[in-house]
């Protein structure tokens, strides 16, 4: 950037401000460019040198909040917190509120309908599983019947062995099957761990939020 | 350095850089840079305050045919470089304190 256009953003940016702020300011950054030229350096670099054209907006639209108040006392060596350590945005704060308030009025009604849905659909999850659980203890008690009730079954030996048979499959298919419930049971909980731990990340991002403004 | 602690001793460096000549913005920044960082952007503010408090005056020279700006430290300005003296000792007896038991 050449000193002109440097200039000439700065102005810009600094729309707002009390005119003869403004032309002070470009003054002053225009003079350094100059004296920098002079010393030796470039057009470019003289500009560069100045470093992020909105950080120096923020000093100069910092310093200006605090020169209305000229009674302000001199700080000698003095650790109160300075303007030129956090500059907060007089007008930034303004919007800021509103935005939080449309948030608020917004996400309310949204939020409970998400967490209700999250909450529906996470007991309707463990809701399956019960019926998975129980499909695996009638496979094995039928299973089970089957084995048992061969002595008393009237057709002749295959059909004895076949019933024998088909019992064992099914008690032998119920344990795996009921094992299967169990990981599907550890993972629900898992789950509900996590959507926890993710509420909690939540909250704090939001409280961190509320100490920033 | 701590920047609380570099913020009030840079307005002294500013003040002291103008003590015995006036200067301008782009040497005094020169001038102080040897004893602390300090750029452009963070000089602006300091000489606003200073010139809002009556410590320093400016006027403007034709140098090279542009205008420069010139400080000059007043006598409120000069006082404040005096009060910094007696500061001075007291920083000394914090920092014996704090290196006392060693």
């Amino acid at each position: 950037m050449n000193k002109q256009e440097f200039l000439t953003e700065l102005k810009k940016k600094l729309k707002g401000l009390a005119p003869d702020e403004i032309a002070g300011s470009i003054e002053y950054y225009g003079e350094m460019i100059d004296d920098a030229m002079e010393d030796g350096m470039s057009e470019e670099e003289a500009v560069e040198s100045l470093g992020d054209i909105d950080d120096i907006v923020s000093q100069i639209r910092g310093q200006e909040r605090t020169s209305s108040s000229p009674h302000k006392p001199e700080p000698s060596v003095s650790y109160e917190p300075t303007e030129n350590v956090m500059p907060a945005d007089n007008n930034k704060k303004g919007t800021n509120v509103v935005l939080i308030i449309i948030l608020i009025i917004v996400g309310i009604p949204l939020g409970i309908g998400v967490i209700s849905t999250v909450f529906g659909i996470y007991t309707g999850m463990w809701g399956t599983l019960v019926g998975l659980y129980a499909s695996a203890v009638g496979i094995g008690i039928s299973g089970a019947a089957l084995i048992i009730s061969c002595p008393f079954i009237q057709s002749g030996l295959p059909e004895i062995l076949v019933q024998f048979g088909v019992g064992f499959i099914l008690l032998g298919l119920s344990i795996p099957f009921f094992m299967l419930c169990n990981l599907i049971a550890k993972g629900l909980v898992e789950l509900a761990k996590l959507i926890i731990s993710l509420i909690q990340k939540l909250i704090k991002g939001v409280k961190k939020y509320e100490n920033i403004i | 350095m701590d920047t609380q602690l570099k913020r009030g001793l840079l307005e002294i460096c500013v003040l002291a850089a103008i003590k015995n000549e006036d200067s301008y913005g782009y040497k005094i920044i020169r001038d102080i840079k040897p004893y602390l960082t300090i750029s452009e952007s963070t000089l602006y503010p300091i000489l606003k305050r200073l010139h809002m408090s009556g410590m320093i005056s400016e006027y403007s020279i034709e140098h090279n045919g542009r205008l420069r700006k010139y400080y000059h430290i007043n006598d409120s300005g000069l006082d404040r470089l005096e009060e910094f003296d007696d500061e001075w000792q007291k920083i000394v007896a914090i920092y014996k304190f704090v290196k006392r038991n060693d």
